[in-house]
């Protein structure tokens, strides 16, 4: 089994606040892991931090099988590309602008695109299926045509990795699962790697081959989504009372329904 | 589309130079006495040449409008540069403070050096070449003090941004009064009208001092400026494409700073200009920066140079400082683009 | 409440003293020291034949008097100022006002040359109303454009913009000398009739703002609250607004722009008395007159023989102080 992230004793955080500490992990190359656990469980400082975007505290982080540390920025932004949870970008802003901008790590002539950059610029619109509004300006998009953009940003970043900090977020129904059908079609056709935070746990459940269930800081489980998504490791993570079945359509575990924990049976 | 907005620039380029053009014309037929353009061409093209012409046109209005555009030129690029690293549309080296701080370092120079600026000859000229330098220790530290002030939890707040430089405008103006007032009379007047920035004292020696800055760092913003599209971003997706973000924005700070103070150093305080250029810029040509880029530098040359020519001219005989009639017009713009922008 | 009751009895008892001491050390050191005997003659058995006499009555008294009661007219008006709009970066020369007042001065030196006195400081007062109500006004205009940093950076750049235009026309007139001379205080030479004249005037703008001390109170805990405890608050605010151009309209009058004291001494004060305006305003006042007279003091030793202008002095305390409000309170709303 080849490793996209291995984090050996990672220590992070924000300013004083220390958010976890001393944590062992390993992310498999070729699958789609989610992390999910409740707010400020430190899921979305976990990925910025494998990410690069946060700075860590201690430990280190291989990528690869190479320590992050040796590597440039820009050659990291080669091998992984991650998405924050709220881009912003000025409105008058064409699509195809801002998808192009995911070219900078691939560019040395500043000024013109090469072939291969208009090649993957086209591959990222038609992918994420924006090729439609390339010429009009990101102001005049949805919630959903936006999002969609910023991930064919990060492909044109032509990455093996892609690390996405809730994706789905102020989508509604329909648009969330449009995104993660996209993802998936990146993991299953073209291999992508593909690590992200996820507040649906049903979607974690039914888009992914593994999760990581964190609360304060702390792993609690990690394992294939059927091992996840029980009415055990919820109760540790949400301290809720989950009710859990099978969806006959997709075969996964969905939750479809739930109690706040009377007497919290806390781990600590 | 992309054929489309490098049309409208080439146009803008254009339409900017005969601008400049124009108000050189008027600038330099214009003044205590006029001249026609045929005097002026002749003296240009030495046909008949004429004591009397050529001391007003070669020593007085021609170094004037040459400072006048170099100086726009020189705010216009760092204005840009100021405002795509603090991804703020009201920065301005002059409301940032910058401007004063490179305004006190130069007035410590003239302080310790007894120097004149009135009446600046050729046997000073080291110690005027020396000046954009005082003035970039000076900017510099004033840009140190208004960014570790802004930093709030590694972000720029811009609020505070603004009005730490308008705490570190008042600083550095008491300290640069005190010190004016600690020098003799002669120096004190030189260094008063200096401050108040004014162009008019023009020399070639001023020229001479602040070509060289600006054509490196020129030079060196233009060829950094497809950096201000990424900056447009917000931090995390900046660096997750690979681009050093800190680094980069502490060099393109200090270029831009060197460029203000090269500036300052000839001309006093002149704000405004850094603040309106970009923005007519980007109305212009869009919001790619290297575009903008080159817009802003000729709008701020066009709109220095035609501020000066109405301070020249509408209470003649008396001069009225070019930063004041930038402040006239400025001001309302400033007050424009607050109305207009959001939260 | 019985601390706050103490420390501001301590405070007024205590400042009196520490002003006569600055009093008269102000009065007997300058260019010329004077004995404090001599001053105390030419108080109590003025000698007209003494130059002494004449330095200490003509030059000195008014000089340190007028230094006094600015100080305390802007401590009370920043403190009014503060406690009426909640925000903590009100103060007069931050939000226009005095611009505001030294631009109509400036107009009326250009314009109608050799007006009497009086009608200088009704102008000046006109003058303050003017620049606040165009930097309120424009405030209003924007969408959040009364939060205390919005409203700072709006007073600033309209203050930028009036003493522009003020310098324009005093250049196109030929009379920046006069000018220049309301921009840049003037504390030295104080005109003795404008100082006598300027007394009643402050007096009322005083007593207004002690007599809406309470009410600014309650006002400082939120328009909401005061409208539920059944304040009128329109009429608060007009009072009080009164108040603080009476006091900035005749402290421009008197000695010039004065930056930076109408906005520390009120944080001063409230730090050491809390939050009761009935308390904050006389203190503000005590406080504001006795850092001023210190200052002036000062301004004279910092670059001697030469006088350096107050204003360098204030920006000196005032500019640390600023940036620690700003990096203390950043953007927020109380005051």
């Amino acid at each position: 089994m080849q490793t996209a992230f291995r984090m050996e004793n990672l220590s992070s955080g924000y300013e004083q606040v220390r958010v976890f500490e001393g944590l062992n992990l390993s992310i498999e190359e070729g699958k789609v892991t989610t992390i999910i656990g409740p707010n400020g469980c430190g899921k979305s400082t976990l990925l910025k931090t494998i990410g690069r975007i946060l700075k860590k505290q201690q430990g280190t982080v291989y990528l690869q099988e190479q320590n992050m540390q040796n590597l440039s920025s820009k050659d990291i932004a080669k091998k992984l590309a991650i998405l924050s949870q709220t881009p912003v970008a000025p409105g008058q802003l064409k699509v195809e602008e801002l998808v192009a901008y995911g070219r900078y790590p691939h560019r040395n002539n500043v000024n013109r695109l090469t072939k291969k950059d208009e090649e993957m610029i086209e591959w990222s619109l038609s992918v994420t299926n924006t090729l439609d509004f390339r010429n009009r300006e990101l102001a005049q998009l949805s919630g959903g045509q936006r999002q969609r953009v910023w991930l064919a940003m990060a492909l044109a970043q032509e990455t093996s990795i892609l690390l996405l900090d809730e994706p789905t977020t102020y989508l509604d129904m329909a648009h969330q699962l449009e995104v993660l059908d996209i993802v998936n079609s990146l993991n299953e056709q073209h291999g992508c790697t593909i690590v992200m935070v996820l507040h649906d746990i049903n979607h974690a459940a039914r888009y992914s081959d593994h999760l990581i269930a964190m609360r304060q800081g702390v792993v609690i489980e990690m394992g294939t989504p059927n091992e996840i998504l029980c009415a055990d490791v919820m109760r540790k993570v949400f301290h809720i009372n989950a009710r859990i079945m099978e969806d006959p359509a997709t075969k996964t575990p969905v939750c479809y329904g739930y109690d706040i924990l009377k007497e919290p049976t806390d781990e600590h | 589309m992309r054929k489309n907005t490098s049309r409208v620039f080439v146009l803008t380029i254009s339409i900017l130079m005969l601008f400049i053009v124009g108000a050189s014309y008027l600038h330099i037929t214009n003044g205590v006495f006029d001249m026609s353009v045929i005097d002026v061409v002749k003296t240009l093209l030495r046909i008949e040449p004429n004591p009397k012409f050529d001391l007003v046109i070669f020593e007085f209005r021609l170094p004037r409008i040459v400072i006048a555009a170099l100086v726009g030129i020189g705010l216009g690029m760092a204005g840009v540069v100021l405002q795509g690293i603090t991804r703020n549309g009201l920065a301005d080296p002059g409301i940032l403070g910058i401007n004063a701080g490179a305004g006190a370092a130069v007035v410590i120079f003239m302080f310790f050096f007894q120097l004149n600026l009135v009446t600046a000859d050729m046997s000073r000229w080291v110690s005027i070449l020396m000046m954009p330098m005082f003035g970039f220790i000076g900017g510099a530290m004033a840009a140190a003090l208004i960014f570790s002030f802004a930093l709030k939890n590694g972000h720029l707040d811009m609020q505070r941004l603004i009005l730490t430089g308008i705490a570190i405008n008042s600083g550095f103006g008491a300290l640069s009064l005190f010190l004016s007032l600690k020098m003799n009379a002669q120096d004190y007047e030189s260094a008063a009208v200096w401050l108040a920035g004014s162009i008019y004292n023009a020399n070639w020696i001023f020229v001479a001092a602040m070509l060289p800055w600006l054509i490196i760092l020129g030079f060196y913003v233009y060829r950094k400026s497809y950096l201000l599209d990424y900056f447009q971003l917000e931090e995390d997706s900046i660096t997750s494409l690979g681009i050093g973000v800190e680094k980069e924005k502490i060099k393109l700070l200090l270029a831009s700073v060197g460029l203000v103070s090269a500036c300052v150093s000839v001309s006093g305080s002149i704000g405004f200009i850094g603040l309106m250029a970009p923005h007519i810029a980007k109305q212009l040509v869009g919001i790619q920066h290297r575009y903008v880029m080159p817009a802003s530098a000729l709008i701020g040359a066009c709109l220095l140079v035609i501020a000066d020519f109405i301070g020249k001219t509408v209470f003649a005989p008396s001069e009225l400082a070019v930063g004041i009639v930038v402040s006239i017009i400025g001001i309302p713009y400033f007050l424009y683009l607050l109305v207009k922008s959001k939260a | 409440m019985k601390k706050t009751n103490i420390v501001s009895f301590a405070i007024l008892a205590a400042t009196p003293f520490l002003i006569t001491i600055v009093a008269l050390i102000s009065v007997m050191y300058g260019t010329k020291d004077i004995s404090a005997l001599a001053v105390w003659q030419a108080i109590i058995a003025f000698d007209p034949s003494n130059v002494d006499h004449q330095i200490i009555r003509t030059g000195r008294i008014p000089r340190i008097a007028a230094v006094l009661l600015v100080g305390a007219f802007l401590a009370v008006a920043g403190a009014v100022m503060q406690g009426i709009t909640r925000n903590y970066l009100a103060s007069p020369s931050l939000m226009g006002v005095n611009d505001g007042s030294a631009f109509v001065i400036t107009l009326a030196i250009v314009f109608f040359p050799g007006l009497p006195n009086y009608q200088m400081i009704l102008l000046s007062m006109l003058g303050s109303a003017l620049g606040a109500g165009i930097v309120f006004g424009f405030g209003s205009l924007i969408r959040n454009g009364l939060s205390p940093v919005r409203l700072a950076i709006i007073g600033t750049v309209i203050g930028t913009f009036l003493s522009s235009i003020a310098t324009a026309i005093a250049m196109y007139f030929q009379v920046s000398q006069t000018v220049s001379v309301w921009y840049n205080t003037k504390v030295h030479t104080v005109d003795i009739d404008m100082l006598l004249l300027a007394i009643p005037f402050g007096l009322v703008g005083l007593v207004l703002a002690l007599l809406s001390a309470r009410a600014i109170t309650i006002t400082s805990l939120g328009e909401d609250i005061a409208l539920g405890l059944g304040q009128k608050t329109k009429a608060v605010k007009i009072i009080s607004m009164l108040a603080v151009v009476c006091l900035t309209g005749t402290a421009v009058a008197l000695v010039g722009k004065i930056a930076f004291v109408g906005l520390v001494i009120p944080h001063i004060t409230r730090f050491l008395v809390g939050v009761d305006y009935r308390f904050i305003i006389p203190c503000a006042a005590a406080i504001g007159a006795f850092f001023l007279a210190l200052c002036d003091v000062l301004s004279r030793y910092v670059n001697y023989p030469m006088e350096t202008p107050i204003g360098v002095l204030t920006a000196i305390v005032g500019v640390p102080f600023f940036l620690y409000l700003i990096r203390k309170h950043g953007g927020e709303k109380r005051a």
